[in-house]
């Protein structure tokens, strides 16, 4: 959503996602600024957040997305353009275990989203397993978040988690350009 | 090694305050010794002279390299698509 100015235009962009966020943590995300034209970046006050599953086993959450501000010239309004996402899962020591990245302008010969499995994963991972890119669409918090939730069975900080992850998760859906 | 401060508790007028630069610093640092073993300053050094080579390396220098624009200007053009 647009704002009138570039703070807002950036509450606007950080807002679902940190709604999202509060599903299974307290950590707060905060912006690297308000500059526009400039790249910006978001993430939360430490390398990972801590996450407890139901069998009680720590996991790790890491979350960072690159965005500019941008004067939309029609409106006189200021939007956020995501220029890249990291959305990794890691054990208790820091093995990232599965990870979800896009990042076109940093490695031009793999400008599409994919998916890494890691070693984290196991350790009887093939290498060239590890090495791989895996296509995937392009991946929202969103549904890192749902994938948490259902499949490495995170415990959720509230009861209404995955309706609030469905809910961001559509208006992912209906404001995203691709 | 600084600590860096720990994640607040959720504060809706708080989810955009952004990061000082002492804040992003720390940060970055922190990031940078849980991945690449090295300081912020020393991966900063070895990112631009094109170390990281190697696929393993590179995944876990890609992790801090991507917290680059919250210490250093980047304009967004220049990393345009």
């Amino acid at each position: 959503m647009p704002g009138k100015n570039p703070a807002e235009a950036v509450r606007e962009y950080i807002h679902p996602l940190q709604q999202s966020l509060s599903c299974f943590s307290r950590a707060v995300l905060r912006p690297s600024g308000y500059d526009t034209d400039r790249l910006l970046g978001v993430t939360f006050g430490s390398p990972t957040v801590e996450l407890m599953t139901q069998r009680g086993e720590i996991l790790r959450l890491s979350f960072v997305q690159e965005f500019s501000i941008i004067k939309a010239l029609w409106l006189g309004a200021y939007k956020v353009r995501t220029h890249s996402y990291y959305y990794g899962l890691e054990d208790e020591h820091h093995a990232e275990i599965i990870a979800f990245h896009w990042h076109p302008d940093t490695t031009p010969q793999i400008t599409f989203p994919h998916m890494h499995i890691c070693a984290g994963a196991g350790d009887r991972i093939r290498p060239e397993i590890r090495g791989t890119h895996f296509p995937t669409s392009r991946i929202s918090f969103e549904e890192f978040c749902l994938l948490l939730l259902r499949e490495f069975h995170v415990v959720a900080e509230r009861s209404d988690s995955e309706r609030v992850l469905e809910e961001n998760f559509l208006k992912f859906k209906n404001h995203r350009t691709w | 090694m600084q600590a860096v401060a720990p994640a607040r508790d959720y504060v809706a007028e708080d989810t955009s305050a952004p990061f000082t630069a002492e804040e992003s610093r720390q940060l970055f640092d922190a990031t940078a010794r849980q991945y690449v073993g090295m300081s912020g300053d020393d991966f900063l050094r070895a990112w631009d002279n094109g170390e990281f080579a190697d696929s393993d390396a590179r995944d876990r220098a890609m992790r801090v390299a991507i917290l680059i624009p919250m210490i250093r200007k980047t304009s967004a053009r220049e990393k345009s698509r």
